[in-house]
């Protein structure tokens, strides 16, 4: 992204410094699981970052030039589990993923194994856009 | 005489057809319904195998037998136009507006009926071999109670969708000779 302004220092420093404010280590809360007496709520963390840079125009030219990047990756950062039969503080229980990871790496384990099976029971030709708006159509 | 035999052989194919689709869909709802009490590990691997066999999740087959209803209730109305214009003994006019409003509303069903037998011959395939493959999953993933109610509803699935297959093959061809 380039923007072209006559005073570029103060301008995008502020934007970038009030981008990341904004956004970086928002945490939000994913959907519910229930399983028996269970409900689990993942919690992603959004990390965003930013890198920018800016020069001036050659002489005789008025306007300068700056360009930023953006950047942002999500992964779920911990599970919460409450247990429908024990009320209060005691029903509730917080297991990060930051120390071990264990539970990112076990979904992103389960659909690659799904990939792999998948992939060995030999994979069919895809639906083309034409026959699957036939289809949509009928 | 013989396009009288004609309309109503299409009316009762339309009729048929109908009921199947319904069958069918039912059946997918079914389907739906026993994979929303699956555990929440195993909940989307098989919405994702049922996607990534047939390239239709379940709730875009749902929405593929629901127009394909729809398609099949316009296309007995406008076949029952023909056949009252018909029983009116001479009033050409009245058959050729009626033929007009059938090739219209039919025109979708064939052009997209060859697709939809691949489609439905795939389902098939994919339902006559679920039972082995949901048999492959680990007890931890699918219990014995799940996996037995995926696998008893199973049969039926195959059945209803090559029905359903054979019925479009008929419609088609049989729509074909009406509209020409």
């Amino acid at each position: 992204m380039v923007i072209y302004v006559e005073d570029s220092n103060a301008t995008i420093s502020e934007v970038l410094a009030n981008l990341q404010s904004i956004f970086s280590g928002v945490e939000s809360l994913g959907k519910a699981v229930e399983f028996g007496d269970k409900v689990a709520i993942p919690i992603y963390q959004f990390n965003f970052g930013t890198g920018g840079g800016g020069g001036g125009g050659r002489e005789g030219r008025t306007n300068n030039a700056v360009g930023f990047g953006l950047g942002g990756t999500i992964g779920p950062v911990a599970v919460v589990i409450l247990s429908k039969d024990m009320p209060g503080a005691e029903g509730i229980k917080i297991h990060e993923f930051k120390g071990n990871k264990l539970g990112e790496a076990l979904a992103e384990l389960i659909l690659r194994l799904w990939e792999m099976v998948e992939s060995q029971m030999g994979k069919r030709e895809k639906l083309s856009t034409e026959k699957r708006e036939k289809l949509m159509n009928i | 005489m013989q396009q009288k035999e004609e309309i109503e052989s299409l009316l009762k194919t339309c009729e048929t057809a109908k009921d199947s689709v319904d069958a069918f869909l039912r059946s997918i709802n079914d389907f739906i319904a026993v994979v929303d009490e699956l555990p929440a590990v195993a909940r989307p691997l098989v919405r994702r195998d049922l996607e990534s066999n047939t390239d239709m999740s379940a709730d875009e087959w749902k929405a593929f037998l629901e127009r394909l209803g729809t398609r099949y209730s316009s296309i007995y109305d406008a076949t029952r136009g023909v056949a009252d214009a018909l029983a009116n003994e001479g009033n050409d006019v009245e058959v050729a507006a009626g033929m007009e409003a059938l090739k219209e509303v039919s025109a979708p069903l064939i052009e997209g009926a060859d697709t939809a037998i691949e489609e439905l011959e795939t389902m098939a395939s994919y339902m006559e071999g679920l039972p082995a493959k949901i048999n492959m999953v680990p007890d931890a993933f699918l219990k014995a109670e799940a996996r037995d109610g995926l696998i008893t509803s199973v049969p039926g699935r195959v059945e209803r969708a090559r029905a359903l297959k054979d019925l479009l093959a008929q419609t088609k061809g049989e729509l074909s000779a009406v509209t020409g």
